[in-house]
This record gives structure tokens, sequence and C-alpha cells, in this order.
């Protein structure tokens, strides 16, 4: 078959559904959804909210370690990428961008308000594949007690655990969203995991 | 190696995985508590992986979407309305600078005024060198000396205005009988009498 000439094609184009112009979205790279949502396109921005907000919304939780304080600076988070749309490098993904305004988010309201460990119960999905219910608690227990050692550490130290250990970055990116050294990264990272070691074994203790 | 090195060096294995640690090992041969911190650090690294793996659940990612959102409605767009908002911003700062320019804008010179008085009274007693129709204005000179008396130099330290207001006799024509004047005291503004100002205060008839 012919291929159609190509004003014709245009034309077809143009005669598009507006919905099937928004599930191009799906498939957009980060830049390019920015570049919609500086146009005006809220559904390109809440594509980006929704590719993202499982990563912010759990690093915040990890830093934080309450559901409250994760949900308003994860909500921050995101305000200042709305805010910031015409500023960002579009030839970059967001997700170091994001990472670093959340731990600045983070470290604000950590200075601001007083650490709050409560329940994560409501945070996470306890409807998992496949465990007994002791094995269930078993595992949440063990979540929190990690939770609440985590909250013991000094914030940069948190913070590094946090990236590397838990959301897996490579030293280089923590380095790049802490704006530190990987050195410096390493030393603060390999700190804090000798001091949890040591915390979960008191938390350990103080609980038999 | 001591055991500090040792678990310093079991911490930081992450950072540098497949380095060879003979001595590492040789001492946690001999050494229980470091085997024991050993095993309990490994601990603590799967646990927090396993904290990574940990899924969110879906009613806070939801709560979180609906929050930004309607955050997001109360927001004004970041974009197109930039441009306008740093027009009106450097619009109003224009129109400032140049209301604070004419204010500041000093008179002709004491002699150029008072040639201008004098030419002013040389002409017929209504020329007038206010630009309305009606009015024209005479700055009588009184036993003292002209009416409007030079500005000091040092004007900066007072108001402006203050230094620009002069009581002056304006005569102005009837409207009943255009021929004879009427006579009005008035406070004008220097600006006035040099044929761009207002009246600021009528005082008296």
């Amino acid at each position: 078959m012919e291929p159609l000439p190509l004003a014709v094609h245009a034309d077809l184009t143009a005669l598009d559904p507006p919905g099937r112009n928004d599930a191009a979205h799906v498939d957009a790279s980060d830049g390019e959804l920015v570049l919609q949502a500086r146009e005006g396109n809220r559904d390109a921005f809440a594509l980006l909210l929704e590719r993202h907000r499982r990563l912010v919304l759990g690093l915040c939780l990890r830093i934080l370690g309450n559901l409250p304080d994760a949900q308003d600076a994860a909500q921050e988070t995101f305000l200042r990428l709305f805010r910031s749309l015409n500023r960002l490098d579009t030839t970059r993904p967001c997700r170091p961008w994001l990472c670093r305004v959340a731990i600045n988010v983070c470290r604000d309201l950590h200075g601001r308000r007083p650490t709050l460990v409560v329940d994560l119960e409501d945070a996470t999905d306890r409807a998992e594949t496949g465990r007994t219910p002791h094995e269930a608690m078993l595992l949440t227990q063990k979540r929190e007690l990690l939770s609440r050692a985590l909250m013991e550490l000094p914030f940069r130290e948190r913070a590094a655990v946090v990236l590397r250990d838990v959301e897996g970055l490579e030293t280089e990116e923590v380095a790049e969203i802490l704006g530190s050294s990987v050195g410096t990264i390493r030393t603060q990272a390999c700190r804090g995991r000798q001091k949890l070691t040591a915390l979960v074994g008191r938390l350990i203790g103080r609980q038999t | 190696m001591n055991c500090e090195e040792v678990r310093n060096d079991l911490a930081s294995r992450p950072e540098h995985s497949g380095d060879p640690v003979s001595h590492r090992d040789e001492h946690l041969q001999t050494c229980r508590e470091c085997r024991v911190f050993e095993g309990e650090l490994d601990a603590v690294l799967e646990a927090l992986q396993d904290l990574g793996r940990e899924e969110l659940s879906q009613a806070a990612l939801d709560a979180l979407s609906a929050r930004v959102q309607t955050r997001l409605s109360q927001e004004r767009p970041a974009h197109g309305n930039r441009f306008l908002h740093w027009a009106a911003v450097l619009g109003s700062a224009a129109v400032l600078a140049g209301s604070m320019l004419l204010l500041y804008t000093p008179g002709p010179s004491v002699p150029a005024r008072e040639a201008h008085e004098k030419s002013a009274s040389n002409s017929s007693h209504e020329t007038s060198s206010i630009p309305t129709d009606a009015i024209s204005a005479r700055i009588p000179a009184g036993p003292k000396g002209p009416a409007v008396r030079p500005v000091k130099r040092h004007r900066h330290r007072r108001s402006p205005l203050q230094n620009r207001v002069r009581h002056a006799v304006i005569h102005t024509p009837d409207p009943e009988d255009e021929a004879r004047p009427i006579r009005l005291a008035a406070m004008v503004t220097v600006d006035q009498i040099e044929g761009r100002g207002m009246i600021y205060q009528l005082v008296d008839r």
C-alpha cells in the first residue's frame, strides 16, 4: 500500500481525539513532559506526578519516619517541581532533581518539627504476597524497628543510608543529590550503617 | 587489622565489593565479637533493602496526588503569565520613576525665573503663562522682593512640594464680563508659573 501523501497524513493526525494525544504522554521522557507542562498541559504534569510519586513519598517516609510529615514533604516537593518547570534542564531526568528537593524539604521539616515516629501501617501495603499472618507481623515489626533506628541517626547519615541502601542509588548519584563528594558519602554511609547496627541491637534488647 | 578497622571495612563493604579482604577474613576467624557484628550488619543491610522493596499503599499515593492537584488548582500557572507579570512590574517601575523625575526636576534658575516674571508683568496684565484657557497668573512683587523666592540649594532636605508651592494672585476673566478680571488668591506651584503645573488649592476669592 502506498504511503499517504504527507499533507493528508497530517490532516488525519489532526483529527485524532484529544484522549489519544494524552495517551501519547505515557511514553514521553521526563524532559518532554516538562516541556508540555510548561505550555500549560496539566495532564503532562499529572503524569510526572504519577511517575515519581512512589519514589518521592517513599524517600520522605524513610527520612521523616511518619506518613503525615512525609505527605507534607512530598506535596511540597511536587509544588516546587511545578514552580520550577521553566528552570528545569529538560535534557536530564527529573529523578535526581526530585530527590534533592525532597531531601531539602525533609531537612527543613525535620528542623521545624520534632521527630515523631508513628505506626507505618497506613503508609504501606500490608496485603503483600504469600505470607502467613505470623510472618507478616514479624516483617512489620522488623520494618518498624528499623524505621525507629533510622530516626535516631543524624540527618545526613540517615539521608546517605536511605538513598544508598534503601533506594539503591549509586554512590555517585547520592553524592550529586546530597551535594557532597563521593568520599564523604562513603564515610557517612559507613558510619550510618555501623550506628544503625548498634541501634537495632539496642532496640531489640530494649524490646525483649 | 584491629576490631575497629575490620568493622569499618565491613560497613563500607557495599561501596567496594570484590576487593581482596584476606586480612579482614583472618581477623574474623579469630574474633567472635566481630563475627557477631558481621551477622548483625548483614541483617540490617538486608532489612534496609527489604524496606526499599516495601510497597507504599495505593491510598497513600492517591492521597498525595489529590493533595498536589488541589494545591495546583489554586496556584497560578508557572508559565505564560511570567512575561506579563514582569512587564507589569517594569511598567509600574517606569511610571514611578517618571513621576519621581517630574517631581524632582528643578525649575529654571532664579535669573531666568525673574526674567520670566518681568516679561509677564510687562505684558498686558492678563497674558498668561498658565496653559489653561481662563486662568492667568502673576506673581506680585512684595516689599521684600519677588514673591517667588530663590529656591534653596539644599532642596533635598525639604519636601520638594514645599519648595514648589507659592501663594499667588490669579487673574481670571469674569464669565459675565470678560473685560474685568477676577482676582483670586491661590496656592500655585512653581511648575504652574512655568506653565506646566496645576493649581493646588484655591485659598479665597
